[in-house]
């Protein structure tokens, strides 16, 4: 079961608590021309594993996680390989990666990535990020990023009930 | 919604010890003080803009622990913060409050150096925030590494979106904020009284150098000299103000130019009249001084201290 229908049999509409009150008003982001370097430089900086993406109009178009910058970094021929032990050194992936440090983001961004709209309610934002198994909600409101919701936002809800 | 910008933020550091000495070790005591907050121009007069009930983004540089600290404290607020992180760190400024012998002494540090690959970025987000705001308030001092022509951009992509700028800051970027033509020009006259060369003090001074600007300057709107609390000189293309605050009780000057500028933006995109803008700038300015703290607490006393604001025009 999902943990919204758990919520929504249990508790008033009114009483739901809404995705507003809870935003992480930070609206640090990055644009699709963007750069791998700067992409990682902005998540190292900003302490933040996942940066949402917005086009040259400013609206919301993505995501770009620490996993999708890992992608891009293993070379294709050890995908393959399931098994850790056939891996080539550490170098072979951080050269991989160097090389293409200058590439624009565009190709590498998730644009399916989920994402929320303020007038939701946190135990849908919950349960997307379970079953999403991301770290960071973007919280768009008319393709405008405003925010983001963060796993502890949700965790420490349990702090103050 | 308003955009702030300060590139050179801080983390404001206020102890207010009496009986402030040099060579000395100072304990604080009960009824000293010291407090922490975050600190620049633009941070302040975001933070009052809020207490007013506008919506605000805060942007600029920030770094390091110190650069986390600044926009956590901000965001507790309810202000959006979307500061360009750097590799070098946000700085502390610290002021001394001495109540018995009513001093202030503040060292402010001169901050991060911002790498040019991170002023791009800074600039590109800036440009993309403009279609989200009314007005942009630019505040305070330029981190090592910013060009001072850094403002002719920012006001030449903000007007291109029809959006006005205003800018605080030191008098000496005057020759190159008269290139850039921003709606409103406010000197920070603090620690440098020299407007375009010359040593400015007096209300007849502030409006022929007001007026000689704005001759070069058909965008301006405003120039703004708050540096006497008494006499604060308005100048515009067709008119001057003075504006006179009575019976002031000056406790605390940290905080005052921000205060100012901050009502002054309120009221105005209240789409209040000329002036009651000003008198609603110059009461908040009169608010500010008149307790220790170095932002506004009481919003309300603003509206109870516009009494108090004497206006003077002048035609031109």
């Amino acid at each position: 079961m999902f943990l919204s229908e758990l919520s929504t049999t249990s508790e008033d509409d009114k009483e739901m608590k809404k995705i507003r009150d809870y935003i992480h008003r930070d609206i640090t982001c990055v644009n699709e021309n963007s750069s791998l370097r700067r992409v990682i430089n902005t998540m190292k900086l900003h302490r933040l594993s996942a940066l949402p993406v917005v086009n040259k109009l400013g609206e919301y178009v993505g995501c770009i996680s620490e996993q999708d910058v890992l992608n891009e970094a293993i070379p294709a021929y050890m995908k393959s390989m399931y098994d850790t032990s056939f891996m080539a050194g550490l170098d072979q992936i951080t050269i991989h990666l160097k090389d293409k440090l200058e590439h624009k983001i565009i190709d590498f961004i998730d644009n399916d990535y989920p994402y929320v709209s303020p007038d939701e309610t946190m135990s849908y934002a919950a349960d997307l990020l379970y079953r999403q198994k991301g770290t960071i909600l973007p919280v768009v409101e008319d393709k405008t990023l405003i925010g983001l919701l963060t796993r502890i936002e949700i965790l420490s809800l349990s702090l103050h009930i | 919604m308003v955009l702030t910008v300060t590139l050179n933020p801080a983390i404001d550091k206020i102890l207010i010890v009496d009986a402030f000495e040099l060579h000395k070790l100072h304990r604080l005591r009960k009824g000293e003080m010291s407090m922490v907050s975050a600190g620049g121009k633009g941070v302040n007069i975001a933070n009052t803009l809020n207490k007013m009930g506008d919506e605000v983004i805060a942007s600029g540089f920030a770094g390091g622990h110190a650069g986390h600290m600044l926009c956590d404290a901000i965001r507790k607020e309810g202000i959006t913060t979307n500061f360009i992180f750097t590799q070098g760190s946000t700085r502390t400024n610290i002021s001394i409050l001495d109540r018995k012998n009513e001093t202030l002494t503040e060292v402010n540090d001169f901050g991060q150096e911002i790498p040019e690959e991170d002023i791009s970025f800074f600039m590109e987000n800036y440009e993309r925030l403009l279609s989200r705001v009314e007005i942009i308030a630019i505040a305070g001092s330029l981190p090592l590494g910013v060009q001072p022509d850094i403002y002719i951009k920012m006001v030449g992509m903000a007007r291109s979106q029809g959006k006005k700028v205003m800018v605080h800051t030191s008098p000496k970027y005057l020759p190159v904020l008269m290139d850039a033509q921003p709606f409103l020009i406010n000197p920070d006259m603090r620690s440098n009284h020299s407007v375009l060369g010359k040593e400015v003090d007096g209300v007849d001074q502030f409006i022929s150098t007001g007026r000689k600007i704005l001759e070069k300057c058909p965008h301006t709107e405003y120039i703004i000299f708050t540096h006497r609390l008494e006499n604060v000189v308005v100048v515009t293309h067709k008119k001057a103000y003075v504006l006179r605050p009575r019976d002031m009780n000056i406790v605390n000057m940290l905080g005052y130019g921000d205060a100012y500028l901050a009502g002054f933006i309120h009221a105005y995109i209240s789409d209040k009249k000329e002036r009651e803008v000003l008198q609603y700038a110059s009461a908040a300015g009169l608010t500010d001084v008149e307790d220790i703290y170095k932002e506004i607490q009481d919003i309300d006393r603003i509206g109870e201290n516009l009494s108090r604001i004497d206006i003077e025009e002048i035609k031109l």
